[in-house]
């Protein structure tokens, strides 16, 4: 059963993976800041 | 505006500034162990606690100590508050606090927050506010300096180890520092009839005949170290703008001048500890420059009136009243809304809720910036050393040089630990904003709808972030998202940036201190002064120009439009 | 391709002359398509500011892709899309453009390693019996024979013989020089050409690691590693990049509030906007492009890091002779005793030198000839008496007289023994102006005095000044007296001199300057340099000197010219001033981008944020698209300015610093107005909002 229709709207939807995306960057830009060394 | 307000703020102003640089130098002295004359009392202190007080700290035992004393006094003043009601010294009978609000309560004094999401008089007891609060009202405080005398030692030596003896530290500043002033400031208040006693409260008459219970106890002593401690928790709801804490325009002089003194003075205490004076004014003037020009924002502001007001028909001479005290007027009331967001001290005389969006929004932006111009005592001074390093390190490039500060080479280390420090205040503030503001609870909390009532919240996180503990009134926060959701925010906001800073230091302590020559970035000059303003505002503050932009900002253009919500 | 010819080709290199063109056809070519090849994200995520643009350019263009099907308004995230993805491929090609370079340079030192095929001893002690092996399976420690006309096959160390070698493959320069056994002579290069005689090698370094390896290797940014300025500014980067991650992420939150919810691609363009993508896409190009300056000067360092420490060096060790002074000391004025005339003294001198070929024997001959107009002619039967280090004294015997100059006090001795006070009162004055005093004596009587002065290099004393203006001491080292060296010194215009220095002074003085928490910089050749060219935080060694040397550095110029020293310090400099001003820049220009960006999202909710629009951008569509565009084009607009280096100017860090500031801080500020602006009303033109 596809997302939307359970009630999220297309939008929505886009919004949850940038959201999803953002996380991983984030965690990947932490690790980028505190890394030990050149990598 | 009038000529009459300028004069008044400038002569507070120079009073502040004249009186910090011998201040500065005699704390410089104090973190020197120069000053000595209550020696047997310290060394009883020391006897009495076990402590070798010639022990010297590396950045982690300092920093232990520091947090495990921090911890110990959360969990003490979680229990008082808890319990008030079976402690001693409750002569109006006020209940034991609830859970999240004793965590909310306790965290706020530990942290130097001093947010209250309770009415002081109501909810604690003589008691609490003696043997708690204004206990911590000085241990916070006295931490603060601390950390920051810490991370000054470490540009004043090459190749060092360490960076003193906390206990020493808190214990000379508490004595030789904190005391003293708190002492002199108690007896000028009480002398200008601020109430110090032990009764409980009067019951009066009115005129209209009715029985009405006056709130009063030991106000003088707390008010004087809430405002040197940049604490800002007052005995009363009304903080400063009550008329026991803060009577007459000459204690709101007294107090204005206590809250923001000594975080100017560190900066010439810096200075000394480095053996550098130009180094210390740099950041004098940094700190200086930012806060008058936002007096003259705020002032322009609030002196203006309300344009929705003065079209229907309020004579606009006196400016926006709004939420102010007749006795202090609009100067007074500018001029305190920013010493008072400027230093993390948070105590108000009138309610910034009520501020026009500009006058509002600039004390939300001064905390934004992470409380650092100047700042609270001691975590104004490492949180501008954080800014001061990032702008050597961007522009010290600019010479052809690896950034040096104060004769240290800053590398990718201390670049690492200095932006982990001031990551903290934006992911707490706008994700802690962002997250409340969406919830049922949060829209709850709001007074009013629209931009305002996103920047009563924005206030909120940014006040318990920068550790301010100051509010838009509106808000009502004794709920479990705030209480818990603000409790983590301070507690991020003071240790989760005070960490990184003292590892900082101990990176820092062990460089050689390099020669400097004229192919030296110069950080003593007007140049690094405008670097230094510019890095802090756009480093640290351009990040909340989305927020600000739908909240003060939306709301001062929707206002001009003649809008309201 | 290249304005230089190949080194083989044995044309004496100029630096100046050296430079590849920037927009080199086949370079950028090149670079385009590697550009593309750079977009693999495993090697992208070594950069966070461009990796996090990539996963939203990716992101945005899944979202645009699903607008299409959907039969949604697709131009503008598919736009945005766009844009983004050009500023990914435009902060690669920018590195690719620069490694192009630099493998342009590595193609002419390819040449030279050609494969040869190697005489490996059998026995060490016999040389007619070797066997051949290629040059590429060289171990360290084999024994070879290299004879007239070969290649040498790798790096080594001369064990025995003596041969004149044409090292113009790595040097550019074509006159041959001699390699021999033992002393500081005795390195040899592999891909250099032997021109005469022969020579037995112990072979130094391991196959693939050879001198020419790994200049071939630094050059194409190979072996590249982050220096620590890199590194360190490359977490400054993640962290602002993080900060704004969260102001956009939240932004989602605050403006749900408000009653506008943001879409993925606007929320895209904010983020790649205000994260530091015009450094970020700059950086890896700075740092080849700095290498490849330096190798332009016939400099090759062993890592960027050596580079960039060159920048902070705020002491400078130069060696006197050749680099303060000529190397020679010159005649330049005659003292004669009481009752001598001038001129009889001056021919004394001119016949005592005729059998000196030294060029100080020279210069005497030469000085006589042009002040006194004497020119003497060898006597018949003439015997040259020469110098030696036991008598210190040498001259000429001819028709029973003796002309002798030398050493005061062995002319004295020879003369009776007793100095007359004239001759010690000019030899005082002789030796506190720094010059070298000389005695002439006929038949053993004294005549009178000659000085030989070290002659400064004209042009060194300013430079000194100017290196004095960037904060960097000089510091002459020298053999002399202290005297003598106290002289130059003032003359030349050092800030300080170590004078009658050993070795051992040199690594003392180092480190003790350094303990002061200095940083030096020195040259180098002998083996007994090394160990300061080690303590040296920049220790350049010069290609004729030992492997010792060579490898105690972490240099080697190829022009063994230790004035260099100075070009070091400046392009180590303009690396790290690049690096500076392009990342004020990039953070400087997030000011405009607020200003272009919140309005416009803004506008359906608070119509009055549209005051906020101070650069009256056309459409809330048109604002967004214009500031990525700006963005992208930044980053190409200052490809060449990367790689060029920002313009230094030796004067302090004061003056530097507000120089830079306002070009690249305060115009940083202003620039992207202007152009954002610039770009709406062109989208407008062409209708394309």
């Amino acid at each position: 059963m596809p997302l939307s229709a359970i009630g999220f709207s297309p939008a929505m939807l886009d919004l949850i993976l940038g959201g999803a995306v953002a996380l991983s960057l984030f965690v990947y830009l932490v690790w980028a800041l505190v890394r030990p060394e050149d990598f | 505006m009038t000529l009459n307000g300028w004069l008044q703020i400038s002569l507070i102003l120079a009073l502040i500034f004249a009186a910090a640089v011998p201040l500065g130098r005699y704390i410089g002295r104090v973190a020197e162990g120069s000053v000595g004359w209550l020696r047997p009392v310290e060394r009883g202190f020391y006897a009495l606690a076990g402590i070798d007080p010639n022990e010297q700290m590396t950045w982690r035992g300092y920093a232990v100590a520091l947090i495990l004393i921090n911890a110990l006094h959360f969990a003490l003043l979680y229990v008082m508050l808890r319990f008030q009601d079976v402690l001693p010294l409750n002569p109006d009978g006020i209940a034991g606090m609830s859970p999240r609000l004793a965590f909310n309560t306790a965290m706020s004094f530990v942290t130097n927050t001093n947010w209250q999401a309770y009415a002081g008089e109501q909810a604690a007891s003589y008691g609490s506010q003696m043997w708690g609060l204004t206990v911590h009202n000085f241990l916070s405080a006295a931490t603060g300096i601390a950390a920051a005398i810490a991370i000054a030692r470490a540009f004043a030596t090459g190749g060092g180890k360490t960076l003193g003896n906390f206990w020493v530290d808190l214990t000379r500043i508490t004595l030789y520092v904190l005391l003293p002033l708190t002492i002199v400031v108690t007896i000028a208040l009480i002398l200008c009839g601020v109430p110090e006693t032990l009764a409980g409260h009067v019951d009066a008459i009115t005129l209209e005949g009715a029985k009405q219970a006056i709130a009063r106890g030991p106000v003088a002593f707390q008010e004087a170290i809430k405002l040197l401690g940049t604490n800002g928790g007052g005995f009363f709801n009304a903080n400063s703008a009550h008329p026991f804490e803060n009577p007459s325009p000459l204690t709101d002089v007294i107090e204005t001048w206590s809250e923001i003194v000594i975080p100017f003075a560190l900066a010439i205490t810096f200075g000394s500890i480095v053996r550098d004076k130009k180094q210390g004014f740099a950041l004098f003037w940094v700190m200086a420059i930012v806060v008058v020009a936002c007096v003259i924002f705020v002032y322009t502001a609030e002196a203006g009136g309300n344009p929705l007001l003065t079209a229907a028909g309020v004579d606009p001479s006196m400016g926006n009243m709004e939420g102010k005290e007749l006795r202090f007027g609009v100067p007074l009331s500018s001029l305190y809304a920013v010493t008072t967001t400027a230093t993390s001290n948070g105590s108000v005389i009138a309610m910034h809720d009520s501020f026009m969006p500009i006058g509002g929004g600039i004390p939300i932006f001064l905390i934004q910036l992470g409380e650092i111009v100047p700042g609270g005592v001691g975590s104004g001074l490492y949180g501008i050393l954080v800014f001061a390093i990032l702008a050597v390190f961007v522009a010290g490039l600019m010479v052809g040089r690896t950034p040096e500060y104060l004769g240290k080479k800053i590398q990718a280390k201390e670049v690492k630990l200095a932006m982990l420090a001031v990551l903290i205040l934006p992911l707490s503030i706008l994700g802690g904003t962002a997250i409340a503001i969406n919830t049922g609870s949060g829209t709850g909390s709001l007074a009013n709808a629209g931009p305002h009532g996103l920047s009563e919240m924005l206030y909120a996180f940014s006040s318990a972030t920068g550790n301010n503990g100051s509010a838009f009134a509106g808000l009502s926060a004794d709920t479990p998202l705030l209480d818990y959701g603000l409790g983590i925010s301070m507690l991020l906001g003071r240790f989760a940036f005070m960490i990184p800073v003292l590892a900082i230091a101990g990176s820092l302590v062990g460089k050689p201190k390099l020669a400097m020559s004229a192919g030296t970035f110069p950080t003593d000059g007007p140049l690094f002064i405008g670097l230094l303003i510019g890095v802090i505002i756009i480093l640290g503050g351009l990040q909340y120009m989305p927020s600000l932009a739908l909240g003060p900002l939306a709301e001062h253009f929707t206002l001009a439009a003649g809008k309201t919500y | 391709m290249l304005d230089r010819p190949s080194p083989l080709s044995a044309t004496a290199s100029a630096p100046s002359a050296d430079a590849i063109s920037l927009f080199d056809g086949r370079i950028i070519r090149r670079a385009a398509l590697d550009s593309f090849a750079k977009l693999n994200p495993r090697t992208l995520a070594r950069n966070p500011v461009i990796f996090v643009t990539e996963v939203v350019a990716a992101l945005t263009t899944v979202i645009g892709i699903e607008a299409l099907v959907e039969g949604a308004n697709w131009h503008f995230p598919l736009a945005i899309a766009l844009w983004l993805w050009l500023t990914v491929l435009f902060a690669t090609f920018a590195e690719a453009v620069a490694e192009g370079r630099g493998r342009a340079r590595a193609e002419s030192l390819r040449k030279a390693r050609s494969e040869t095929q190697a005489k490996v001893l059998i026995r060490g002690d016999d040389r007619s019996l070797y066997r051949p092996m290629a040059s590429s399976l060289l171990q360290a420690g084999e024994l070879v024979l290299v004879e007239a006309g070969d290649l040498i096959p790798s790096d080594g160390e001369v064990i025995e013989g003596v041969a004149s070698v044409n090292e113009s493959a790595v040097t550019g320069e074509s006159a041959p020089v001699i390699r021999e056994a033992g002393g500081d002579r005795s390195a040899v290069t592999g891909g250099t050409l032997v021109v005469s005689d022969w020579l037995v090698l112990r072979i130094t370094a391991a196959p693939g690691s050879t001198f020419l390896d790994r200049m071939i290797a630094l050059v194409e940014g190979a072996s590249r590693r982050k220096t620590p300025n890199e590194i360190a500014l490359d977490i400054l980067l993640a962290g602002l990049t993080i900060i704004f991650l969260i102001a956009v992420v939240t932004l989602v939150g605050l403006a749900h509030y408000s009653g506008t919810d943001l879409s993925v691609p606007v929320l895209a363009a904010l983020l790649v906007t205000l994260i530091p993508t015009t450094i970020g896409g700059l950086l890896s190009a700075i740092g080849i492009a700095g290498m490849d300056r330096l190798v332009r000067f016939n400099i090759v360092a062993t890592s960027g890091r050596a580079v960039e420490a060159a920048g902070d060096v705020d002491t400078l060790l130069l060696d006197k002779t050749g680099t303060i002074t000529y190397g020679n000391r010159a005649c330049s004025a005659l003292y004669p005793l009481p009752g001598v005339a001038e001129r009889a003294l001056a021919e004394a001198a001119a016949l005592s030198s005729l059998g000196d070929d030294t060029p100080e024997g020279r210069s005497i001959l030469s000085f006589v000839r042009d002040r006194f107009g004497i020119s003497v002619e060898r006597p018949a039967g003439a015997t040259v008496v020469p110098f030696s280090a036991n008598t210190r004294v040498s001259g000429l015997d001819a028709d029973g007289r003796s002309w002798r100059k030398g050493a005061v006090d062995s002319v004295v001795k020879t003369s009776g023994g007793n100095a007359p006070t004239a001759l010690t009162t000019a030899v005082d004055r002789i030796a506190r102006a720094g010059s070298t005093p000389l005695a002439v004596s006929i038949d053993g009587q004294l005549l009178g005095a000659i000085e030989l002065k070290d002659i400064v290099k004209p042009d060194i004393r300013a430079r000194f000044d100017m290196l004095r203006r960037m904060g960097i001491r000089t510091v002459m080292v020298t053999g002399d007296n202290r005297i003598t060296a106290a002289a130059i010194a003032t003359e030349a215009g050092v800030d300080d001199f170590i004078a009658e220095a050993k070795p051992q002074d040199k690594l003392d003085y180092i480190r003790r300057v350094q303990a002061e928490g200095r940083l030096v910089a020195m040259c180098g050749d002998g083996t007994n340099d090394a160990p300061a060219l080690a303590q040296a935080d920049v220790g350049v060694a010069m290609q004729t000197g030992t492997q010792a040397a060579r490898e105690a550095g972490n240099m080697v110029d190829l022009d063994s010219d230790p004035t260099k020293l100075i070009e070091v310090v400046e392009i180590g400099k303009q690396l790290l001033i690049t690096r500076g001003s392009l990342t004020t820049f990039s953070i400087a220009n997030d000011v405009s981008k607020y200003f272009a960006i919140l309005p416009a999202i803004f506008v359906a909710t608070y119509p009055e944020l549209g005051a906020l629009n101070i650069m009256r951008l056309t459409t809330p569509q048109s604002a967004i698209l214009s500031a990525v565009i700006f963005n992208a084009l930044i980053i190409v607009a200052l490809v060449p300015l990367a790689l060029r280096g920002v313009r230094f100017k030796p004067v302090g860090a004061s003056a530097l610093l507000r120089r830079n500031l306002l070009v690249y801080g305060v115009g940083g500020l202003m620039a992207p107005f202007v152009g954002i602006k610039l770009i709406d009303v062109i989208l407008n033109l062409l209708g394309l909002t």
